[in-house]
């Protein structure tokens, strides 16, 4: 047994890769890897690409999660009938503080406040002295909407794919069927199994263990498609922990994103998948009556990926929108 | 994995008065003995093991499953050793230590961990019963990992196949019990788990029912 201890230590020492070093398990970040679009503001590094005019009209986007990342909204750039929306609007792509191939930082940098002031930076920047269109996939819906609420006069209107729930009170109503917790469910056995060999200790390996996490049949509700998975570059463990235990109170779901929506007066255009049986039409219906001037486009034959795997069906309603409100 | 409702182990474990370490004196005579425990620890999981007893100490060898797989891509082999580092009267200070593999494969890839496992388990070890703080940590000390093509097709392309140092480690604190029967032992087992670094583990804690066998 001592020499098998000696070649497990010696093999410890020499095995040359580092888990905990970015670019072995997951890919480096902005700040790591000045080859990757970014832009610095607010005291950290973002992952950050523009496509169209920078004149033009500013549509940012806002990605899922929390902790997410925008790869898997990238195909909104496709044409629809010959005509991308960056043909027309300046569309910003980023990842969010502490998400995707965003500089990571610690828990106490991760807040709503943080957030606020992110989208506020880049409305100010990209959308100067008028506001902007926000469009936001699951998470990036919420976090619209909280934006909307405490800052009307910097938003136009609102494009909201399929939003999570916008008050602890709705999440509390389908939260047993976002996430299967099958004891024997293949996917919670094989992140925990891993976890036993793969700690979530530092960034890389809990960005990487929440991804694996993502990718199992973990919210089987939502129908995501296994034969045209969403991509995503990075998960953001740390971001995604901050953000959920702040809408915490006690150990339950206390936020309310929804404050003066109602007198939120350019209309928003929700979106939900057809196929999504927890947060899906039915679900959108009732957060729809947050906002005083909403209207639905349900995307056939889609789950709550259909940015992925709908986005011509995703973007059309959008351009008809963006008409209607004279963006 | 392959998902499968129950294993020949979860089997076992109800059919068969076995269980894990044992935490009561063992009858005279006895050499050796088998344990089959069940539980939570980690994933679902089912344990069997063989121990051979020599004078205060014992070799063992453990082999963990977990319930939901049959495919032998997840399980864990431990094989070491445990002896009473300090005793007075029924009072005992047990001290083990055991070289690990554990393998898995999902996903995004496949591994195989070596590691070492090392507890101490300080408590009362009566005829009839007996109760054990257990305090274990396990450590990874090199992981070889082959990412999935799924891996590299969703996420990320450019990740690195190849051994990896120190990968992980598990610590547990908890408390064992058990109530002997003759050459029967039933144990309860149950505590907190946190990685190495302090951060919370799925799921933070642990629990195990198992019994044993010494002849």
């Amino acid at each position: 047994m001592p020499k098998l201890l000696a070649a497990l230590v010696a093999l410890s020492f020499t095995a040359c890769l580092d888990p905990a070093e970015e670019g072995n398990l997951v890919p480096r970040t902005a700040e790591e890897d000045p080859s990757i679009p970014q832009l610095s503001f607010n005291g950290a590094t973002f992952h950050l690409e523009t496509f169209g005019d920078p004149a033009a009209p500013a549509i940012i986007v806002l990605h899922g999660g929390p902790g997410g990342d925008y790869r898997s909204l990238l195909r909104l750039r496709d044409p629809v009938d010959g005509v991308r929306l960056e043909d027309r609007y300046l569309m910003v792509f980023w990842d969010q503080r502490g998400t995707g191939l965003s500089q990571r930082l610690p828990e106490g940098e991760i807040t709503y406040d943080t957030y606020d002031r992110d989208l506020t930076f880049l409305i100010d920047h990209f959308s100067p002295g008028r506001p902007a269109v926000l469009l936001g996939h699951s998470w990036g819906g919420m976090y619209a909407s909280r934006y909307i609420s405490n800052h009307p006069e910097r938003i136009a209107g609102a494009v909201l794919m399929e939003s999570g729930p916008l008050t602890g009170a709705l999440f509390d109503e389908v939260k047993s069927g976002i996430f299967h917790f099958d004891p024997l469910s293949e996917w919670l056995n094989d992140y925990v199994w891993a976890e036993s060999i793969i700690s979530p200790d530092g960034h890389a390996r809990a960005d990487f263990l929440r991804g694996l996490g993502s990718v199992g049949d973990s919210q089987p509700g939502y129908h995501l498609s296994t034969s045209d998975r969403e991509p995503f570059w990075r998960m953001g463990a740390v971001a995604a922990a901050a953000l959920v235990k702040e809408g915490m109170v006690d150990g339950k779901p206390a936020w309310d994103f929804t404050r003066g929506l109602d007198r939120f007066a350019p209309p928003v255009l929700f979106e939900a998948s057809e196929q999504n049986t927890v947060i899906g039409v039915d679900f959108q219906k009732k957060q729809m009556g947050f906002y005083a001037h909403a209207t639905l486009e349900v995307i056939a034959g889609a789950g709550h990926d259909f940015p992925w795997t709908q986005p011509a069906r995703t973007v059309a309603p959008v351009l008809s929108y963006l008409d209607s409100i004279g963006f | 994995m392959k998902t499968s409702s129950i294993s020949l182990f979860a089997a076992l474990a109800i059919a068969l008065p076995l269980a894990a370490q044992e935490v009561t004196n063992l009858p005279d005579g006895t050499r050796q003995s088998l344990t089959v425990d069940l539980g939570l620890q980690s994933a679902l999981v089912t344990r069997a093991a063989y121990a051979r007893h020599i004078g205060p100490g014992l070799l063992y060898a453990r082999f963990t499953l977990p319930v939901e797989d049959l495919d032998l891509h997840d399980f864990a082999l431990e094989a070491g050793g445990q002896i009473p580092a300090l005793a007075s009267g029924n009072w005992r200070l047990h001290v083990s230590f055991a070289p690990v593999l554990r393998m898995t494969r999902n996903d995004f890839f496949d591994a195989a961990a070596l590691g070492v496992r090392a507890a101490l388990m300080p408590g009362y070890q009566g005829d009839r019963w007996g109760l054990m703080l257990e305090l274990g940590y396990e450590k990874m000390l090199a992981t070889h990992l082959s990412h999935s093509s799924l891996y590299r097709s969703v996420a990320y392309s450019g990740a690195k196949d190849g051994w990896y140092s120190s990968t992980g480690g598990t610590l547990q604190a908890g408390l064992r019990g058990g109530w002997r029967m003759g050459r029967v032992e039933v144990t309860l087992a149950a505590g907190v788990l946190a990685s190495e670094g302090l951060n919370a583990v799925a799921p933070p804690f642990y629990g195990t029912l198992g019994t044993s066998y010494a002849f």
